[in-house]
């Protein structure tokens, strides 16, 4: 039997393993890529020598986050695209604010 | 003879029309995250609408490389695109043969303003640019100067501009 405070904890693994999930989602969908989103992790470099993506597809990639989480990303925020965990951690903080 | 040509940069990239005809159409965020709402009007006025999306992307992609890169506090809505540059220079008229000198169909004069980037002649309302089109590839150039070393005006004849 799961006390309140477990029963709390094991809910936001689960929202951040969800969140973390919707992510890989929208990469795969708006790359085109023919992977399983499954297969990037959640420490996957995004930007750089990641997915080594180029300027178009990175827009891509902002446009369909901002879509799917309702969050509005400035250009010089790219850097929290270091990986899917940092892009989790920075969509909840927006959430938090609103 | 004029001087060294150091102060003078030159941005290029290309962009291929087939990525954006499915996003410039079927996904206009993608447009609007890039270029600002005149832009956009001259992007999207036509139905090779793509062709010009993919030159807009392509002539900022230029002006970042003319600038050496991207910097602190980069918008892409800071790089303004003119389609139609007024009057002939010589910078012009370089990027323009540089330009034909790539198999594209014609080259379309342009002038770009970008942070970093200074217009490559004293009177020059942005940096010089011209792009083109060929076998589905837009290709973009872009003539400026660093705007830390406005002494250097060396391109032969650009006070004439």
């Amino acid at each position: 039997m799961l006390t309140a405070a477990q029963a709390r904890i094991l809910e936001r693994v689960r929202e951040r393993q969800l969140r973390c999930h919707e992510i890989k989602e929208v990469i795969v969908e708006r790359l085109d890529l023919d992977l399983d989103p499954d297969w990037l992790t959640d420490d996957q470099a995004i930007l750089g020598r990641g997915l080594e993506l180029d300027s178009i597809h990175v827009i891509e990639v902002v446009v369909g986050i901002e879509w799917q989480f309702k969050v509005n990303i400035t250009d010089d925020e790219l850097d929290r695209f270091g990986s899917v965990n940092m892009l989790a951690d920075f969509i909840e903080s927006r959430r938090e604010d609103a | 003879m004029s001087g060294a040509r150091t102060a003078t940069r030159i941005g290029i990239d290309a962009v291929r029309v087939a990525r954006l005809a499915r996003t410039g159409r079927a996904d206009e965020r993608v447009a609007r995250a890039v270029l600002g709402p005149g832009e956009l009007r001259w992007a999207l006025a036509r139905p090779t609408s793509p062709v010009r999306l993919a030159a807009g992307i392509a002539l900022k992609e230029a002006a970042i490389k003319c600038a050496g890169g991207r910097r602190p506090g980069f918008a892409w809505h800071d790089i303004r695109i003119d389609p139609v540059r007024p009057g002939r220079c010589p910078c012009g008229e370089r990027a323009e043969a540089l330009i034909r000198g790539l198999y594209v169909d014609r080259a379309h004069p342009a002038s770009v303003r970008a942070p970093g980037v200074s217009a490559c002649c004293p009177a020059g309302r942005g940096a010089a640019a011209a792009w083109g089109c060929g076998d589905g590839l837009v290709v973009a150039v872009v003539i400026g100067r660093d705007p830390a070393r406005p002494e250097d005006i060396d391109i032969e004849g650009s006070a004439a501009c």
